[in-house]
């Protein structure tokens, strides 16, 4: 995925000012910055919810919302299949997150962590090898955020879709990503890789997290 | 449950006894006749043909007014929903069409020589349509922003969006506003019958009762009021009914 000199506004502030990235395909970028830096703003714009100015070349993108956004009045199966995924690719989702039994529940039923999975599950499922993510971990407790991690991570292997997460929280970024570009003020501040294997330990390489928290401040 | 029954029925019981005093305090059968002597008037006349062709025909006119005002209201709501020009120039025509006195409507149309078994019929949708098109749209607009979004990213198709979102989402605040629309639209229609004085309808009925009887005006106003919530509570059914199928 291609973007070149890409400007967003929000009245009369500008959001995103020519920025300019490409992704590497099949790689998980993380784009880490302070709220307000434009993060959000620019996936809304890859995903073609909000009007700007540019070129963004690629494919339409799944999207992992930061709340699940699944609706309540139809099962959780009827909210995969709304969305184009096939029957066998929902039952091995479910399968595969150990949610084969919730298959017939009606989403206001399930627990946060259970609706955030699917809400993982219909964008990693979904026919499109580019997935974006915003802030998807930020209202779920530490033990849960490892979980959903780790099984991201397990199911992501197997397909190897372009990833771009945006998030606040460097930790995250450590944890899952592959590349981190650090935004600010609407322009990339920072563009670097992490090399470490997948699964990552919490809190492990201090090093890039010295190097990203000076970037971020 | 039991306790929702014996509140309607202490209701049901205030209602005559207030009735009963009045009709023993006042002493004149002409200005409030005998709850009994009515109460089985209004029965027999769940018996008589000629009360069951006039709510065929009451009814028939509320059914017709009631289907236009729906279609359209669903339309102009709809394109609110879409178009903010369209929603900002059809407010006023809202404003203006909820603030019109009906009954005056109803002279002008009689004046205007519009047969007078249609001009309920006219009045009864010009004060259903804006109540459903207020209803309509302020259900469409609750649809939440974020389902919609998430709708256009994953490319749902629009019927797909129609029943899984929009229909489970806006029938049951529209459920309330269908059945008493329905009931209302009795109430108006009787009216305007009455004013029109319908040849073979509940209000032309009403209006000959006025002059020869009022026990049987009395009666008949009972059997519109039971008549009016067994609609209400049918319509209310039916619409939930059509939600959960949707499903």
């Amino acid at each position: 995925m291609k973007i070149d000199n890409l400007t967003a506004v929000y009245g009369d502030k500008k959001v995103l000012d020519n920025l300019n990235v490409e992704f590497k395909e099949g790689q998980i970028t993380c784009v880490l910055g302070h709220s307000g830096a434009g993060k959000t703003t620019l996936l809304k714009c890859i995903a073609n919810l909000k009007d700007y100015e540019g070129i963004i070349e690629g494919e339409s993108p799944s999207f992992v919302f930061q709340e699940p956004r699944l609706i309540d009045g139809i099962t959780v199966y009827k909210n995969l299949s709304l969305v184009g995924l096939s029957d066998s690719d929902i039952l091995s989702g479910l399968k595969s997150l150990n949610m084969l039994d919730k298959m017939n529940e009606y989403p206001k039923s399930l627990s946060g962590g259970e609706r955030q999975r699917i809400n993982f599950l219909r964008a990693l499922y979904y026919p499109s090898n580019t997935i974006l993510m915003d802030e998807p971990f930020s209202s779920l407790d530490i033990g849960l955020k490892l979980s959903l991690i780790n099984d991201f991570i397990s199911i992501w292997k197997e397909k190897k879709q372009t990833v771009i997460f945006v998030t606040h929280d460097i930790e995250e970024a450590l944890l899952l990503a592959e590349r981190v570009l650090v935004i600010k003020q609407g322009k990339i501040a920072f563009d670097t890789l992490i090399e470490d294997e997948f699964p990552r330990e919490y809190y492990g390489n201090e090093k890039m997290r010295k190097l990203l928290l000076s970037h971020l401040l | 449950m039991a306790k929702k029954t014996a509140y309607s029925l202490g209701g049901i019981l205030f209602i005559f006894a207030t009735w009963l005093i009045l009709y023993i305090t006042v002493k004149n059968q002409v200005v409030i006749p005998s709850p009994l002597k009515t109460i089985k008037e209004a029965l027999l006349l769940f018996t008589k043909g000629y009360f069951y062709s006039a709510l065929f025909n009451t009814l028939l006119r509320v059914i017709i007014a009631f289907i236009i005002s729906f279609i359209l209201a669903v339309i102009t709501a709809v394109l609110s929903c879409k178009f903010s020009a369209f929603a900002g120039v059809f407010n006023v025509v809202i404003a203006v069409l909820r603030s019109l006195p009906t009954l005056a409507i109803l002279l002008v149309i009689l004046v205007l020589s519009v047969s007078r078994t249609t001009a309920p019929v006219a009045v009864c949708f010009l004060t259903l349509f804006p109540l459903l098109h207020t209803g309509v749209y302020s259900a469409i607009s609750a649809v939440s922003k974020e389902q919609i979004e998430m709708c256009k990213v994953y490319k749902v198709p629009f019927k797909k969006q129609v029943f899984n979102l929009y229909l489970p989402s806006v029938l049951p605040p529209l459920c309330l506003d269908v059945s008493s629309a329905l009931s209302f639209g009795i109430k108006l229609t009787v009216s305007a019958e009455i004013l029109a004085s319908v040849y073979g309808s509940i209000g032309g009925l009403m209006y000959e009762a006025s002059i020869y009887s009022p026990t049987m005006l009395f009666a008949l106003a009972i059997a519109v009021c039971i008549i009016g919530i067994i609609i209400e509570v049918i319509g209310k059914f039916a619409f939930e009914k059509a939600g959960k199928r949707l499903r």
